[in-house]
């Protein structure tokens, strides 16, 4: 638990090159823990349904444009 | 029409071949594959649209000019994800000056329109939540998240986009993930 603890300060520094071999072996781990799966299939959903942006249509026209202007 | 319905089953690194020789239906369907994923991975990492939408033509355009630079035996998946990652560098330095501010206005905003509102989850808030919290992660967390939960990339091909170690991109992850679940917990329906 110490370990895991260090590894973690570690990461809130930002300091992953720091990390040992053994505390990274400890992140991943620790990584599929059901804790933190409940809050990824949240997430997950969050996500998806963000997907629904689309960009400007009239992009599309002008890249082809361009392309044809190009090649 | 049957030659338009075969290139549709063409995998993307051969219609790259083909629209570097100047085939504009390849291109027309690269983009079709591309365009809305990538336009919401930059949306996602730039939080504007008007932003989301140059970077994305600005990365078409790459594609274009240097397509021939893409070598057939890499995965056309990651090299481009590779671009868009890249041109978000610069941009996310930028935004990541003025996040702070930005976020402290807009939690007020939120814990207020969360307080005001009924019982039942709104979707539309949770999902701005979750804007918030991603926006407090740095770059290269918030493209692990991303293109690992959204984009169902391997592990290693993150590693390849973000041109790190394995073992780097698995602690990213894991932090980007607790952050994330510590700033969403009040969503945790466990």
């Amino acid at each position: 638990m110490q370990n895991i603890d260090k590894a973690l300060r570690k990461l809130s520094k930002g300091e992953m090159e720091l990390l040992t071999p053994e505390e990274k072996t400890l992140l991943v781990d620790n990584l599929e823990s059901t804790e933190l799966n409940d809050f990824k299939e949240i997430i997950i959903q969050l996500t998806e349904a963000n997907d629904d942006l689309e960009p400007d249509s009239r992009l599309k026209t002008e890249l082809l444009q361009q392309f044809n202007k190009t090649k | 029409m049957k030659e338009g319905f075969d290139k549709l089953k063409l995998a993307d690194e051969k219609l790259v071949v083909l629209l570097n020789d100047g085939d504009e239906e390849a291109f027309e369907i690269l983009y079709d594959r591309y365009a809305k994923p990538v336009f919401n991975f930059f949306y996602m990492k730039l939080n504007s649209k008007e932003k989301a939408e140059d970077f994305l033509q600005n990365l078409f355009v790459k594609l274009i000019e240097k397509g021939s630079q893409f070598d057939e035996q890499e995965v056309f998946r990651i090299w481009f994800y590779t671009l868009a990652h890249n041109q978000c560098k610069n941009e996310y330095r930028t935004l990541s000056r003025s996040r702070v501010e930005y976020t402290n206005v807009e939690d007020n905003r939120l814990v207020n329109n969360w307080e005001s509102s009924s019982e039942r989850i709104d979707s539309s808030i949770f999902s701005e939540h979750l804007t918030l919290a991603l926006n407090k992660l740095n770059d290269d967390q918030k493209s692990s998240f991303l293109l690992r939960f959204k984009y169902n990339f391997s592990m290693k091909e993150i590693s390849e986009v973000l041109e790190c170690s394995e073992g780097t991109t698995k602690s990213r992850l894991f932090y980007a993930l607790r952050q994330l679940a510590k700033e969403l917990k009040e969503f945790n329906p466990y």
